[in-house]
Formats: C-alpha cells, structure tokens, sequence
C-alpha cells in the first residue's frame, strides 16, 4: 500500500509515465493526510524532496473529482511563493498534470502582462500559482474576488521563509481575509524545508483558532559531504596578487574556486553580499578561467538573471557566483557543488545553499565553505556546518503586532466588502497568529491614527474606506524596504544591466566613474533622472556598486559554541585538538592548523579564552575590547547600552564597534575599563530597556527605519528622495504614534537581542558572570579584527581595500635590507627588517643605540670610530655623524617600529620621528602613517635635492 | 372536498417554492453584483427569468441558454451569478 494508492487511476497513469513510481516519504505521509477534506499540515523534508507534489497532489485529485460531477468555474486551489522565479518552475512541472487531468493552472505576479490578467478575470484558472503580494491585489479586486470565493485550499510554499518577515504576517492575515470572503474554512497546506520553531510557522499558516500538524520526512535520507577550507597563498598567488591588484590570500581563495569549478560539472558559488559577487565575478574575469561562468543576484535585470540560469542548465556555463537570489527551490537543473565564500553566518542559510547541490533526494550534496585567514570566520564556518548535518536551524522570527502590516491590511478589509464593524475588525485581528495578542486599545489608537489620515473613517462603531483608501492600499502592497533603485542602461544595446541604489548613486556615482556589474566593468557616461547611461570598460580597478546592508546576523547559540571550541581547543593537546576539530567540525589541516595557532596566541596573550561565565576585558590602551561571544545583535544591544552608560559616566564620546564576539570601546581619553564593569553589575532589566531605547532613538540605523515605515504609513510618500527628509523632525513629530512605535518594534526585533544582553547584565549582578581585565603588552589576535576593522567578509564596495593594501606595504617594508651600526662598540650589520626582534639590540655590548642606513652605506662605520677615538670630524662628517645618532634614537626608543618607518620611501630620520610620535603604537595607524608619508614625498620629491 | 383542498394545498405549496427560487434569484444577484460588469443586462436576465416561475434547475437552464449569445464579459457575469446560486443551494436546507 503506497501514498498514490489513495489517488485517482487517471493521475497514477500520469505519474508512472513521469517516471515517479515510488513516493518520496513526505510524499508517503502526506498525501492520505491531506486527500482528506479541511486537514491542514505543515510540511517540513529537505530541498529537492517532492514536497510540492505531495501537497498538490490530494488537491488536485479533490479537484477533478469534483470536475467529474460538475463543471468548474472559478480558482479552487492557490499555491503561493515567495518569489517570481519559483513560480515559472513550478507551473511548468503541474501543467502537464491538469492539462492531463482536464484543468487548468496558471501563474500571476506583478510582471503578469493586463492581457493575461483581462483573461484570469474573465476565464479564471482552477489553480492559481501567484506571489503573496498579488494575493493581497486580488483579494478586494471585483472580479477576481468573486472567482476566489470558490477556493477550497491554499498552499504556501517556502512559508519559513515568509515567516521571518513582514511578508509572512501580512500573508496570515490575508487568508484570514480569503476565509471571510469564502465563508467557510479552507484547507492550509504549509511546506518548509528548514525551520527551527514548527509550531509558530503552523500558527502563520493556520491562525491561532485552527491546527496544523507538522508532518517531517526524508531528513534521514539526504546526505551531505559538507567541509570547511582555508586556502593559503602560493607563491604564484603572490605573482598573481601583484598582477590583478587582489590580496593575496583572496588570490588563494580565488584560485581554489577555479579549480573547484574545473573539477566538477556545475557549480554555485555563494557570497554574502551582492558587492562582493560582483567583485568576484570581476577578479574571476581578470584570472580567465577555462570556461564560462556567470553573476546572479536580485539587483540584476531579469532578463539576465533568467539567461544566467538557463546558460547553467544547459551546461553552456560551469557556474554562476550568487547571493540568496538563487537559494531557493529554483530548479536550475543537477548543480553537483556549492562553494560557500566564506561563512554563511547561520545554519538555515548553509542549509539552503548547501541543499542547492544534488538537487533531488538521492544525490549527495557536497559543500565546501572556504574561510578567509581569520579565527572568527574559520570557527564560525565549521561550527555552523557542524549544526546543519545535525539539523540544528534558527527559529523564524516572526514579527507581531506590526502596526504597519495592520494599517493596510485594516484598509484592505474595507475594499474587500464595505464597511465592517469594529467588534468584527478586533475579530479578525485576532484570528491571525501575529496579531492575537494585539489590544483593543492598541487597535483603537490605530483606528485614529489612520482616520486622521484619511486612511479609513469610524463612524458608529463601523470602519470604512474613503477616497484614499484604494491608492494607499495598491501603493503599498509590498512590506518589503522601500529604497529607490535607478536602473543602469547599456548605452550601445539599450537594455538594461541593473539597479543601484539611490544612495550610492548620489554618493559615488557621476559621469566617469566606473563601476563592475555582473562581473564586468562599466563606465558611466551620464546620469539621468531616471536611468544612467553607460559604456563597457576596461579598467581592472573598479568600485563595485554598493547594496544595502545584508549581512545577516550570526545567532547567539552559533557565537556561544565558538568560544566553546576555542577554550577546548586550548585545553588539548595539539595532537588531539586537530583529530577533534578535522572530525567534529571537517576542517581542512590548514584550517586546524590556523585555528589552534590563533587560540594559543590569543590565551596566552589574555591568560584566558572568553566564554559563556567568563568576559575578557582587554585593555589595548586606545581602547577596551570586551571579549564576549553574544551573536551580532547581543553584541550590538550590549554596545549600545554600554556606550549610553561610559558615555553619561566618563562626560565624553564613547565610540563602539563590534562583530559577534566582542565590542571595541573608545573615546578620547582612557576608559577606565573598572566603570565597563560596574557598568555591567547594577543596571536592572527595566532600566537597560529604557537606556537601550533612549540610545537607539538617536542612531543612523532607527532613523532609516523610521523613514521606511513612514513611507509605508503614508506618512511619508514613496517617490520621496531619502536625502530630501528632515528626518529628526519626523521623528519628533511621530513621537507617541503608532509610526514611531513600529520604527522601535523593528528595529529591537531585526538589529538588537534585548534579552541576550540583559541576560549578561543580570548574570554579572548575580555573580555568575566574571570579567576579568587584562592588559597585554601587545593586542590579542582576537582584539585585531575588531580593532584593525579587518574585515574578513572582503570587501564591501572596494576592490581595493586599505588595509590589504597596508598589509602589502608592510610586506614590502619588512623585506628590506638595511645596514645597522652600533653607535657604542662600531659592530656593523646588512639585516632584512622581518628577522629582527622588536627590540634591537647590538649582539656584541647589548647598545639599544643603533644607527640605520642604507646597506651599502659604510661611511658611518669610519665616522663613528673615529668619533670614539676623540678625534676630530669635518663638518660634512658631523653631518652624517647626526643622521646616524636621530636614527639610533629612534632605534633606542621604538625598536623594530622605527626601522619599518625608515625603510619607507624618503622617510628620513625627522619624518620618522614625526611618524613615531604619541599614539601611533598599534600597527594600523603606524603604517598608515608611513603610507601617508611615502605618498608626499612621490608627491613632492621633485622639490627635494 | 379532501381532495381539492389537497390540490389547494398542493398549489399554494408550488407556488411558494417557485417565488422562493425568484427570491433566491434576487439575492444571489444581490450577493455578487459588485463582481458584475453588464449591471443593468443582468438585472433584466434575472427579473425576466424570476418573472418567469420556474423551477431552479430550469433558471439556470434559462441562464445558461443566455450564455451561448453573449460576449466574454457577460458570460463570466452569469457565470459569477451561477456559482453564486451553486452555493446557494449546498448551503440552504430542503423545505419539508
């Protein structure tokens, strides 16, 4: 007895000539389940398992029995996804089916020409496949509202997806509409690949009045050959690095992606940003890799979004570098690699992106994550890959009460029949999972805020629509962020290449500038109102255009277990840590190799590692980090409120930066890293809500959000340039109204872990947390990354970053041979910078006094000897005789700094001692410094004698 | 006299149930003319039909009839209209 036993004879003929003989196992438990009228299920099996036949499957064989009694008119069945692109595949694997079954499916979304749309109107599909946002279009339109009146199920695909935003409240609240319109209960199918809190997503799907069993399946059966690199540079990298302008660990990681792509038939190469795939793309070209591969992400044209897919399946090319535009289930044919560039920051993310490769259940997946040269992003990657081979996913996130998503749904249930009554609109409100513990008072400050702005009219006890309502409600059938995007324009061919941002176009771009799309280098030859024009080009250093922010956060529990692989691996032996770190978390021997160095050095810097007891306050004299391993939003919360409190405390500025492991503090002066302490012991929870939401009032990132959920409030209008609104005075404006309210709600929900960071403040009051201070002689290697602003994600928006290109100017200045002299007993020396010791001392009489020169300078040797032998020197002797001495000062005072300084091109002893002065002990800004001087004396050495 | 107050009763029962099929005809037209183009030649199609005190498989003979000649719009009109009465029917109990 299979699953397709339960189905009609005419769909299992259907299925034996597809070749599906055998049900898949979601497929197996499913289908009895759902066959059965009004039984919900959330459907959670991996990509690639079937599960979309196994939710239509029952339905459509409802669906014909139903066409055998009587004909049909009207949509029975809505099948929504989160993206356009999921609809084509999808509608071409069930055309066959109901054009077999006698029925018909069809697809509609924002690009669904009035023609098409002319024609659901008049003859409307029995299945219709469409986008969340067009289900909100069609719920109040007049004709479409009536043809959805005979639905009798809908299935959301991808509905964790939807979930973790405002796309997924807004469609909960949809289907409650849909089930008012109809009039009766319909049945809600839900499928998911990965989801960490099943219970909450069914509440999505089925409102907190119905049930929706989970039913999961097939786990078992996908393997996954999942590992973690770190690709270290050769010496032809070195070459290469010199060549293309790329660093030369990002050489080594460029290198390893072509020779991953060359041994396999198709490969996705995932970034975390939309920037960096460009400039992968961009460094790809410039290698010219023995065969084609393209760029895909969501700012490029569909058109050439659609072409790279194609080009894949059929094999014309070998790979595409993507972003999260390609991680969901698009069937872009047998993709047998995913290469991860660096870490994927959370397991659902590894999850899909891995699941990308051998895209059916029985194929193995292979993944390979290559981590960039930092202690952080190799952990990270392994711990992450570690949590999804055991399936160990994020919760959804699923924002509630959001009085935005209400205000147009609240106009959208006036269009859909007229007036409602108030006690119907609470009814509603609380019929959908994200709303249920909305208030009555909540909803009657709503109500005014939304009268007062023509949105809707209260009138005895009734909601109605106005004349505004219509055109609010169309304008804003999106949730998602409204920036303005101006569309780039080949000006040869017309057509479109893709979309900057607003912002970036006002900040970087004007005729001349050259940027890199889809992996080649555009010159922009003017710009429009409405478009740019521009023109290929053939610059090999381009700025890559920069996106909106989208890195996304690492999880607390992904931070927490970080910190925990680094204090095991410090408390083992190096034997036993490389078995435990190659089996636990398949890192590759460079990758072990790197992480224990790193570990040891950094404890035995710090004297300890932090962990979940235990917070390292390290003392680097410029400023403290905070040594804390809370994910990037403890981190951010926790930095915000530490800063607000140092700042009130100390009377000064106090600066944070922070990554997911620590925060760095900084000021003008010293902090006195005991306040960071006393900071940490006697706040209470009450206390540090209201600081926090003090603090974040006033910051950049609140403001953005507050403009965007202004524009989608009507406060704001959308075409409204970013750069043309008193901000500030909005918000002061939209203090106490539900604007504000949501502005806050987003921003806590999306950037801060309240309770994480409470949890810190409460176990240090407790006791139960220990901070200890330290203060190295010399910054940790944990404290780098934060410090020197590292960043080990590459680049983002520069091809060019400084401090790679500092780091190369260090190599260069380290490999230079100079010639020392002792001042006291004459020993003489041509050394290379990089085998020296910090402290530079004479071997034979231990003199700190060591003059520096160049190494066929042996002038010095003859002068300084016969300085000691009391003789007298000519004026030109005395001359080099003092050159000599400064250089020995600067010797005797700063060490190895001082010949790094001297070793600069037309850096003598005077612009070194200006270079070594106060504050420039940590390496950055000495080598800062020395660029800053090399590039005045290219600038001005014409001048000099 | 039992019989012809039986006819009587007979009569006056079909009659009832022929006004509640036009009734029902008015109603349903009510329920969905927001989702209707041709507003006035429906309205026409659905008095001329209940004028006519048929049974409600003949009123939707009647309306499918009218179907074959009309163009796309009015077609998917006294289809809305149809499906309005389909429903109608599963929902609303036989009269004993």
């Amino acid at each position: 007895m299979s699953g397709f036993d339960t189905l009609d004879d005419r769909i299992r003929t259907f299925l034996v000539s597809q070749g599906m003989v055998t049900p898949t196992p979601i497929q197996e438990k499913a289908i009895p389940e759902l066959i059965k009228p009004a039984h919900n299920a959330l459907l959670i099996a991996p990509t690639g398992s079937g599960k979309t036949e196994a939710a239509l499957l029952p339905l459509l064989n409802r669906l014909y029995d139903a066409s055998k009694q009587r004909e049909l008119f009207g949509v029975y069945i809505l099948y929504v996804t989160p993206l356009r692109a999921l609809n084509r595949d999808v509608f071409r694997r069930l055309e066959q089916l109901c054009h077999h079954l006698g029925l018909t499916v069809e697809v509609r979304h924002g690009d669904t020409t009035q023609y098409a749309r002319r024609k659901q109107a008049i003859r409307p599909p029995n299945l219709l496949i469409l986008t969340p946002e067009t289900l909100q279009a069609v719920l109040p339109a007049r004709r479409m509202q009536s043809h959805l009146k005979t639905v009798f199920a809908i299935v959301i695909d991808e509905i964790h997806e939807l979930a973790d935003s405002k796309r997924g409240t807004q469609l909960s609240f949809g289907i409650e509409r849909l089930e008012r319109i109809i009039g009766a209960p319909i049945q809600r199918v839900g499928l998911s690949a990965t989801v960490g809190n099943p219970s909450a997503v069914a509440g999505i799907l089925a409102g907190p009045k119905h049930h929706a069993p989970t039913i999961w399946a097939g786990f078992q059966m996908r393997k996954m050959l999942l590992r973690v690199e770190m690709p270290v540079p050769t010496s032809d990298d070195e070459t290469v690095s010199k060549r293309i302008s790329y660093p030369p660990h990002s050489v080594a990681r460029l290198r390893r992606i072509i020779e991953l792509i060359a041994g396999h038939q198709s490969t996705l190469v995932f970034t975390n940003t939309r920037s960096f795939a460009e400039v992968l793309g961009s460094k790809m070209q410039a290698l010219n890799p023995p065969y084609e591969f393209d760029v895909h992400h969501g700012s490029l044209s569909k058109d050439v979004r659609l072409a790279a897919e194609d080009r894949l399946k059929k094999g014309t090319s070998r790979a595409i570098v993507a972003t999260s535009s390609l991680e969901l289930g698009i069937d872009i044919g047998q993709a047998d690699l995913v290469i991860q560039y660096s870490s994927p920051r959370s397991v659902s993310r590894a999850l899909q992106r891995t699941g990308r490769a051998g895209h059916s259940l029985e194929r193995v997946a292979e993944g390979v994550i290559l981590a960039t040269e930092n202690i952080d992003d190799v952990t990270e990657s392994g711990v992450i890959l570690r949590r999804a081979r055991l399936n160990k996913v994020e919760a959804a996130e699923i924002p509630e009460n959001s009085w935005d998503v209400l205000c147009h749904q609240i106009c959208g249930l006036t269009l859909d029949s007229g007036a409602i009554d108030m006690e119907r609109v609470q009814e509603l409100v609380h019929s959908s999972y994200p709303f249920r513990h909305f208030t009555q008072d909540e909803l009657s400050v709503l109500l005014s805020f939304m009268t007062e702005r023509g949105l809707v009219s209260v009138k005895d006890g009734r909601v109605d629509r106005t004349s505004r309502t219509r055109q609010f409600y169309y304008e804003h059938l999106s949730t998602i962020p409204d920036v303005r995007q101006i569309a780039a324009v080949d000006m040869v061919t017309r057509r479109s290449i893709g979309v900057l941002d607003e912002d970036y176009v006002e900040e970087n771009v004007g005729s001349g500038t050259t940027f890199v799309i889809r992996g080649r280098p555009y010159t922009v030859v003017s710009v429009e109102e409405d478009e740019i024009l521009c023109a290929p080009a053939t610059q090999v250093d381009t700025d890559a255009p920069r996106w909106i922010g989208e890195m996304i956060p690492v999880p607390y529990e992904v931070a927490s277990e970080v910190a925990e692989v680094w204090n095991r691996t410090v408390s083992m032996t190096e034997k036993e840590a490389r078995s435990w770190l190659r089996r636990q978390y398949r890192l590759s021997d460079t990758a072990t190799a790197f992480l224990i160095a790193e570990a040891r050095a950094s404890h035995e810097k710090l004297g300890l590692l932090p962990s979940e007891s235990h917070a390292v306050l390290e003392d680097i004299g410029t400023g403290l980090v905070l040594h804390m391993p809370l994910g990037t939003k403890g981190s951010e919360t926790l930095g915000i409120v530490l800063a607000a409190l140092l700042t009130t405390r100390e009377g000064i500025d106090i600066g944070v930066e922070r990554d997911p492991y620590r925060i760095l503090l900084t000021a003008s002066s010293h902090i006195d890293p005991e306040h960071v302490v006393d900071a940490l012991k006697n706040y209470n929870p009450d206390q540090i809500r209201a600081i926090l939401r003090l603090a974040l009032k006033n910051t950049q990132t609140f403001a953005s959000r507050f403009i965007h959920v202004a524009r989608r409030m009507g406060v704001v209008d959308r075409a409204a340039k970013t750069s043309e609104i008193p901000v500030r005075k909005l918000i002061r404006a939209f203090e106490n109204t539900p604007v504000y309210e949501e502005a806050m709600q987003e921003v806590l929900r999306e950037k801060m872990d309240e309770e994480t960071a409470i949890r810190q403040f409460t176990k240090a009051a407790e006791g139960r947390l220990d901070v200890t201070i330290v203060q190295p002689k010399e910054m940790s290697p944990l404290a780098r990354s934060v410090v020197e602003e590292r960043s080990r994600f590459e680049v983002v928006g520069e091809v060019t970053e400084e401090n790679e290109i500092l780091r190369l100017m260090e190599r260069r200045l380290l490999s230079r041979r100079l010639r020392l002299v002792c001042m006291n007993c004459g020993w003489t020396s041509a050394r290379t910078i990089s085998t020296l010791d910090e402290e530079v001392v004479c071997p034979l009489c231990a003199s700190r006094m060591i003059a520096v020169l160049h190494p066929r300078e042996e002038e010095l040797v003859r002068i300084a000897k016969k300085r000691r032998l009391g003789k007298k020197l000519t004026g030109e002797e005395e001359k080099k005789y003092s050159v000599g001495v400064l250089t020995a000062e600067l010797v005797a005072q700063y060490g190895k700094k001082a010949l790094m300084a001297l070793a600069g091109r037309g850096i003598g002893p005077r612009t070194a001692a200006r270079i070594l002065g106060p504050g420039r002990e940590d390496r950055l800004t000495l080598l800062r410094a020395i660029a800053k001087a090399e590039k005045e004396y290219a600038r001005t050495k014409q001048f000099w004698d | 006299m039992g019989r012809r107050t039986d006819r009587r009763v007979g009569e006056q029962s079909e009659n009832h149930a022929l006004k509640e099929v036009a009734s029902l005809l008015r109603e349903c037209f009510e329920a969905c003319a927001p989702h209707i183009f041709n507003l006035d030649e429906m309205r026409n199609m659905v008095e001329s039909v209940a004028e006519k005190g048929c049974t409600l498989p003949e009123a939707i003979a009647l309306l499918e009839e009218r179907m074959q000649e009309a163009d796309a719009t009015l077609t998917t009109d006294i289809r809305i209209l149809l499906n309005e009465l389909q429903h109608a029917k599963l929902i609303r109990k036989p009269k004993a």
